[in-house]
C-alpha cells in the first residue's frame, strides 16, 4: 500500500479506522447540542447510509484511475476543471470545519485566553505537513489512534454508569416535533456528518476504482467504518442521554464534554475533560489533513505531476482557513 | 536530506505536544498564585438585588497546604453577572470558576433570583456543574465560618455532605446539572443539603449538617433532619446503605443498618384521579442487625412514612416525591402533571439474609 495503492480485495483496518474517526469527530463534540432524540439519530443513520454508495459511485466516475479524463473528448476541459475546483472547494471547507472546531473548542474550553492565531497556527502547520506526506502516514496515525479513542470510550462510558438515571429513558425518548430543529444549523450532528464523510471518501476513491473487486471493497470498507462508527457514536450518545434530560443537552455547547466532566473521584481536580481534549485532538487533526490531502491528490490529479504546486496550493488554502477564521 | 527530515519530524511532534500543554498563550500566561481559584459560591438577597459572596484560594509559592489561605469576597447586583462583575474593584486578581466545588443558596433568594443562580451556573461560564449546591439561612455568613478540616470551607463542606450521606444512606441529587435537569424537565421539586450554624465552645460559629431543604417552585419549603432525609430518600428511591433512626409507635427506636434499598412507585387511574402504592424493599447487614425484628422495623417504617408523606405534601402543597413521574400505571390510563393524586399507601418489606 504506496500513495493509496490499494492491493487487497478484502476489509482494510487503516480506511476503516479513518472512517471511524471522521465520524466520531464529527459528532462526538457536538451530540445532542442544541437537542438530539433517536429520530435524529435515525436520520443520520439514514443519511450516513444513503449517502455513503452515492457519493462512491460519484467520487469513482470522477477520480478513478481513467476518471474524469476519459471524457475529454466529450466534456470541455473548462467543465472538468469547474469539477475538480468545485470538489476542492469542497475540501477545504471541510478542512475549515474540522480546525475551526477544535480551535474554537481548545479556546474555550482549555486555553480561553490565548489569542485565536496561537491556538491555529500549530495545529494548521500539523495538518498541512500530515497532508503532504503519503496517503500510508495518514492511514497509519488513524489506526495507531482508533485503539486510544476506543479505550477512552469504553473508560468514560463505564465510569458513568454510577451516575445514569434510568427512570429519565422514558422521559428522553418522548416524540417532540421541536427535535427536528436539530437537523438544522452548522453544528447539528446530522449536517456535520453529512458535511464531511465524503471527503474521506475521495480518499478511499482514490487508486481504488481500478476495478469491480477494489470497488466492492472500498464499499465494504465505508459501510464498516460507518456502522462501527454508528456504535461508537450510540454508545456516547447514551452517556449523554442517561445522564442528562433531552432539555439539559439542549442547553449544553458541549454536552458530551460536560457529561465526562460529572464523572469525579473528588470534587475538584480529577475530572476527565482532557481525555475528550485528547480524542477530539486526534480525530481533528486526521480529518483536516485528510481535507487538506484531498486538495494535494486533486491538484495532482489535474496537474499531472506533483512538483512545486502542490506545496504551494497547501500554503494557499492553510492561508485561506487561518484568514476566514480569523475574520469571522 | 534523511536528517532535514527527522528534525522536520520531530519539530512537528513537539508542536503537537504543545497543544496539549495547556499554556495559555504568550500574553495570557498565568502562575496560579497569578489568580484567584473560586472555590465556593454563595448567593443571598439583598433587597432587590442579589449579593453574591465567593470564596476564594490564595496560593503562594511552595507553601504547604496548611499555609493555603482563603479569602472571602462579596458583591451585589442585580444579576449573578453584575454582583460578580462589583467586585472587580476589589479583587486584583483574575477569578476562575473552574474548581468552585460548592453553590450556596441563601434561604431568603426568591424564585426569579434562584433561577438566576442556575442560569448562571453552567459550563459556558467557566462552572463545574457537578459542584453541590446546599441550602442554608444565610451564604454569607456560612462560608465566613472557619472550616474544621481542611484549609477551604467549600471544600470541607462537600466532604462532610459526603460523609453524612454515606454514614445515613442519603442519596443527594445535588449537584448542579442534577438539579437543572429536573427543573428542565418540569420536576416540581428538588431537595438540597440544608447546614445551620452553631455556636462553638470557643465562642466561634461552627457549620453543621442538618437534613435537607425541599425547593418546591424554587422557594424554600420544609426542613427534613436526617431520619426524615432517609426517608424522603427511600420513598424517592435514591437511598444506598447507610444506618439511620425510626421511632415505634410506642417510642421505641430501632435503628436498622441497611445494605441495599430498592423503591417501585405502582398506581391505578380510576375517575381521573391517580391512587399510588410506594413499595419498599430493604436489605439488612446481618452482622449489626442481631436480634432486630424485621417485621417491626417494615411496621414502623409504613407508620413513619405514612405520617411523612403526610407531613410533606401540606408542606410542599406539590408532588414532592416526583411520583406522578415515577408512577407505573396499569392499562386503566396513563398520568399527567395535572393528574389528580388520590390515595397513598405505603408497603415495606425487610430481609435479613
Amino acid at each position: 500500500m504506496e500513495n493509496g495503492e490499494y492491493k487487497s480485495s478484502g476489509l482494510s483496518p487503516h480506511r476503516i479506522s479513518l472512517i471511524i474517526l471522521f465520524i466520531l469527530e464529527s459528532v462526538i463534540i457536538k451530540i445532542g447540542s442544541g437537542g438530539f432524540s433517536l429520530i435524529t439519530f435515525a436520520g443520520w443513520v439514514l443519511v450516513c447510509t444513503v449517502s455513503i454508495p452515492v457519493v462512491l459511485i460519484i467520487f469513482f466516475f470522477i477520480y478513478g484511475k481513467e476518471g474524469i479524463e476519459q471524457f475529454g473528448g466529450i466534456l470541455p476541459q473548462t467543465f472538468i476543471t469547474a469539477i475538480y475546483a468545485a470538489t476542492g472547494v469542497y475540501a477545504l471547507f471541510c478542512a475549515y470545519l474540522s480546525i475551526s472546531g477544535f480551535c474554537t473548542f481548545a479556546r474555550i474550553i482549555m486555553i480561553p485566553e490565548a489569542p485565536a492565531i496561537w491556538v491555529m497556527l500549530p495545529f494548521l502547520f500539523l495538518c498541512i505537513w500530515l497532508a503532504s506526506k503519503p496517503t500510508t502516514v495518514l492511514l497509519k496515525i488513524a489506526l495507531t489512534s482508533l485503539p486510544f479513542i476506543l479505550l477512552i470510550i469504553a473508560v468514560l462510558f463505564f465510569a458513568s454508569i454510577p451516575l445514569f438515571r434510568y427512570e429519565a429513558i422514558p422521559l428522553t425518548l418522548r416524540f417532540e416535533p421541536d427535535i427536528f430543529g436539530a437537523w438544522k444549523g452548522a453544528d447539528s450532528p446530522v449536517f456535520r456528518t453529512f458535511t464531511s464523510l465524503p471527503a474521506v471518501l475521495i480518499l478511499l476513491a482514490e487508486g481504488e476504482g481500478k476495478n469491480r473487486t477494489s470497488r466492492r471493497s472500498a464499499v465494504k470498507n465505508s459501510v464498516a467504518g460507518t456502522l462501527i462508527g454508528a456504535a461508537l457514536f450510540t454508545l456516547c450518545m447514551v452517556q449523554v442521554l442517561l445522564l442528562f434530560s433531552d432539555r439539559y443537552i439542549a442547553n449544553l455547547s458541549h454536552p458530551y464534554l460536560s457529561a465526562v466532566s460529572v464523572i469525579s473521584a473528588d470534587e475538584v481536580f480529577l475530572r476527565a475533560d482532557g481525555l475528550v481534549y485528547l480524542m477530539f485532538f486526534l480525530c481533528s487533526l486526521i480529518r483536516g489533513a485528510a481535507s487538506f490531502m484531498c486538495i494535494a491528490r486533486l491538484c495532482e490529479k489535474y496537474r499531472g505531476s506533483k512538483g512545486k504546486t502542490v506545496p504551494v496550493i497547501l500554503s494557499l488554502a492553510g492561508a485561506a482557513v487561518l484568514i476566514y477564521y480569523l475574520i469571522s | 536530506m534523511k536528517k532535514r527530515k527527522m528534525i522536520i519530524s520531530a519539530a512537528m511532534i513537539v508542536l503537537s505536544l504543545l497543544q496539549f500543554s495547556g499554556c495559555r498563550g504568550i500574553y495570557g500566561y498565568r502562575e496560579p498564585e497569578q489568580q484567584y481559584f473560586v472555590s465556593a459560591m454563595g448567593f443571598d438577597r439583598a433587597g432587590d438585588l442579589i449579593e453574591v459572596s465567593l470564596e476564594v484560594i490564595i496560593f503562594s509559592v511552595g507553601e504547604a497546604e496548611s499555609k493555603i489561605e482563603t479569602r472571602l469576597f462579596s458583591g451585589r447586583g442585580e444579576t449573578v453577572r453584575e454582583a460578580v462583575s462589583s467586585l472587580s474593584g476589589e479583587v486584583s486578581k483574575k477569578l476562575l470558576f473552574s474548581h468552585c466545588a460548592l453553590i450556596v443558596l441563601g434561604e431568603t433568594l426568591s424564585p426569579g433570583q434562584c433561577d438566576a443562580v442556575f442560569s448562571f451556573c453552567t459550563p459556558e461560564n467557566g462552572i463545574n456543574i457537578s459542584a453541590a449546591v446546599i441550602s442554608t439561612p444565610n451564604a454569607n455568613s456560612l462560608l465566613k465560618a472557619p472550616s474544621v478540616s481542611t484549609p477551604v470551607t467549600g471544600y470541607d463542606i462537600t466532604g462532610v455532605i459526603k460523609q453524612k450521606s454515606r454514614d445515613w444512606g442519603i442519596g443527594l441529587m445535588n449537584r448542579i446539572y442534577q438539579i437543572g435537569d429536573e427543573r428542565m424537565r418540569g420536576g416540581s421539586c428538588y431537595s438540597v443539603p440544608f447546614f445551620v450554624l452553631a455556636r462553638g465552645d470557643n465562642g466561634e460559629d461552627i457549620y453543621s449538617f442538618f437534613g435537607t431543604r425541599i425547593y418546591s417552585g424554587d422557594m424554600p419549603t420544609i426542613i427534613l433532619d436526617l431520619s426524615d432525609s432517609a426517608l424522603y430518600s427511600l420513598i424517592c428511591g435514591t437511598y444506598g446503605s447507610g444506618t439511620f433512626f425510626v421511632r415505634t409507635d410506642g417510642g421505641e427506636v430501632l435503628q436498622p443498618t441497611v445494605l441495599s434499598a430498592k423503591t417501585g412507585v405502582r398506581g391505578n387511574v380510576e375517575e381521573g384521579v391517580l391512587n399510588i402504592k410506594i413499595i419498599t424493599n430493604l436489605q439488612l447487614d446481618e452482622r449489626r442487625n442481631i436480634g432486630v425484628d424485621p417485621a417491626r422495623v417494615a411496621r414502623a417504617l409504613e407508620d413513619n412514612t405514612l405520617k411523612f408523606i403526610e407531613k410533606t405534601h401540606t408542606g410542599c402543597g406539590r408532588d414532592p416525591f416526583d411520583l406522578r413521574t415515577r408512577v407505573r400505571t396499569d392499562a386503566q390510563g396513563g398520568t399527567d402533571e395535572n393528574t389528580e393524586i388520590g390515595s397513598i399507601t405505603v408497603e415495606f418489606s425487610v430481609d435479613i439474609p
